[in-house]
């Protein structure tokens, strides 16, 4: 199931879309307020975000910065503002792809997928290492590693928000094969794991790091 | 652009120069005469000095001196080494030898000396009532001449404020921000000045209010039907909901439509050098146009022209003639001075004229009947022209630039 973070101040809308878009097994969570959607992120893992421009207290524009700044979530942007000048920005300042009211529904379908694709079988290149994520599994340097549904799991959120710092909490809501009663200990050990299968030197991690009191970090 | 001979800094330019060249004739003509008139007043003076001697030749020493000094002659033992010698013009120094006078003037610091030759003596008078120069011309040259300046600098910096306004209207007219500072003249130029940049400025916060008003009512429009082509995919397809979806698509179009004429109006144009195989090449893309259902007969022209509205014409007259077309492809033939779109149909129903008007439309349905009134408004903006003609079965509707 696909989850999207919708952002959009028309309660209608957000509600006829979520009627919608669950048609194609995508979730959306809706919020009006962008403060509240912003505050979600480091709470929940969205696969992608859809955000309206026209928004209370804070201009979307400004919405789509803080979001790139914190994460390399993809955003759709669709508004009812289509001037040149928003579309530029928008894409300037981050936003992978816009999209102006009124749109044809099956096309926003099609353009999520789309860029899901993109986002999704794309290499993701670090510092040192090529990591792939594949429906099946994840590839590094081209080899498949041999993971588990958790460690799959837990290292492709991780790749998902690399460069982020992401707690306990996050993992434990964000990776189905964790359960909530699962002790923070046992994070630590599938951590524990995926370095030993990732890290040319597990003792000496280089590519996932433990950031103390706060939680893991994978290196942009 | 103001031609050089139109503008009235050259005229103010070329009043100036007149009039010091007049100025400076006038000085010389006087310098002249009162040059003229000094050699008359120094002969009439050397007559003057010569019969007043010859009436005192008997009255003792004193008396002669007195008379002398009264008469404004005074003798002086000898010449100082810089005086210099004055020469008569010709017609003088013949009146002074016709009348049996030998006389030499000089000049000094002091003014004028004559020195008579009498029986073998030379006797040296100084004048003591002429002889001052006279600078009245001189000074009457440069008092002109600073009012002429004076003048000539105070009109200029006058009608400085109509150029720094041209500027400012053009830049206005070109869609750029206005930077215009109030005039503390209290002439008329001033004046004009100011109330047009009030004029400019009242058009300008027009502009951007309803730039404001339209952004607000497309945002108002769209998510409505945005909610109602939303609303026509979640229901189960019906007869009605496929009417309905047409006619959110219809409405669509028609809003599409008027921003673009309402852009056209309140946006400035924004011209430049494109290649008009660009602009048809997207235009056929907005129109989702297939290769085989259109000719494009054109090399790689450049035209100037802005490129969203040139592009939103084009797209109207194609679509038209797509629409229109009995057979296909559709021609378009284009060069730097004209392009001509040519389709297969019968004759328009109305003149073209009226065809051009807005809502005016061919169909029954389906046609909004602006697109070719978009074509003539864009051709409008840019002073090109759009014609139209029906030959042998073909339309054409051509743009001129």
């Amino acid at each position: 199931m696909i989850k999207i973070l919708l952002i959009e101040d028309d309660i209608e809308i957000a509600d006829l879309l979520t009627q919608y878009l669950s048609r194609y097994q995508m979730e959306v969570i809706s919020y009006t307020h962008p403060k509240s959607a912003l505050n979600s992120l480091s709470i929940e893992s969205y696969d992608l975000v859809l955000l309206d421009l026209t928004l209370p207290d804070m201009d979307g524009l400004d919405v789509c910065k803080i979001l790139r700044e914190r994460s390399s979530i993809p955003i759709i942007i669709s508004s009812a503002r289509s001037d040149l000048g928003d579309k530029v920005i928008a894409l300037e300042l981050g936003a992978d792809d816009y999209l102006p009211k009124p749109y044809e529904p099956r096309e926003l379908v099609a353009r999520i997928q789309s860029l899901l694709r993109r986002v999704n079988g794309k290499t993701l290149q670090t510092s040192t290492e090529t990591f792939r994520v594949e429906e099946n599994g994840i590839l590094k340097e081209g080899e498949l590693l041999p993971l588990t549904r958790a460690e799959f799991e837990l290292l492709s959120l991780l790749l998902k928000h690399r460069g982020q710092i992401i707690s306990r909490d996050f993992i434990a809501n964000n990776v189905e094969s964790i359960q909530w009663e699962s002790s923070e200990r046992s994070i630590d050990v599938l951590i524990s794991r995926i370095r030993q299968k990732i890290e040319s030197n597990p003792k000496h991690p280089t590519l996932i790091r433990s950031i103390r009191g706060m939680g893991y970090q994978f290196i942009k | 652009m103001i031609s050089r001979h139109h503008s009235v800094f050259f005229k103010l330019h070329a009043f100036f120069f007149l009039a010091l060249i007049i100025l400076t004739l006038l000085f010389t003509s006087a310098l002249s005469e009162q040059e003229h008139q000094r050699f008359r007043l120094l002969t009439h003076r050397s007559m003057e000095l010569s019969q007043t001697l010859e009436m005192l030749k008997n009255h003792s020493c004193d008396n002669q001196n007195r008379l002398l000094a009264r008469a404004g002659f005074q003798e002086i033992p000898h010449l100082d080494s810089k005086a210099k010698h004055v020469t008569l013009p010709a017609p003088m120094e013949q009146k002074l030898q016709s009348n049996q006078l030998h006389v030499q003037i000089y000049q000094d610091n002091e003014g004028f000396i004559y020195a008579l030759i009498r029986n073998h003596c030379t006797m040296f008078y100084r004048d003591t009532a002429e002889g001052a120069t006279y600078y009245f011309v001189w000074m009457l040259f440069f008092t002109l001449f600073g009012g002429l300046v004076s003048m000539y600098v105070l009109l200029w910096r006058n009608l400085l404020p109509l150029k720094q306004l041209f500027n400012q209207i053009q830049l206005y007219g070109e869609g750029k921000e206005l930077t215009i500072s109030p005039n503390n003249g209290k002439d008329e130029i001033a004046l004009i000045s100011n109330a047009l940049s009030n004029a400019l400025e009242k058009q300008h916060r027009l502009k951007t209010s309803r730039e404001l008003f339209l952004r607000n009512m497309m945002h108002e429009l769209k998510t409505p039907i945005t909610k109602g082509k939303l609303i026509v995919e979640l229901e189960t397809p019906s007869p009605n909901i496929t009417l309905l979806g047409k006619l959110f698509s219809r409405m669509e179009n028609l809003i599409h439509q008027m921003a673009q004429i309402e852009k056209m109006h309140a946006f400035a144009l924004n011209p430049k050098k494109v290649k008009l195989r660009t602009l048809l090449n997207t235009a056929m893309d907005n129109l989702l146009l297939e290769d085989q259902k259109v000719s494009l007969l054109g090399g790689e022209e450049l035209i100037n022209a802005d490129p969203s509205l040139l592009t939103s014409a084009l797209q109207n007259l194609i679509d038209n003639a797509y629409r229109h077309a009995t057979t296909f492809p559709i021609e378009i033939t284009y060069s730097s001075k004209k392009i001509c779109i040519t389709n297969s149909g019968e004759p328009l129903k109305r003149p073209v004229e009226e065809a051009l008007q807005a809502f005016v439309t061919e169909r029954g349905e389906g046609g909004l009947g602006l697109g070719l009134y978009i074509a003539q408004s864009v051709c409008e903006l840019h002073n090109f022209h759009l014609n139209y003609t029906y030959e042998a079965g073909n339309h054409t509707f051509c743009i001129e630039f």
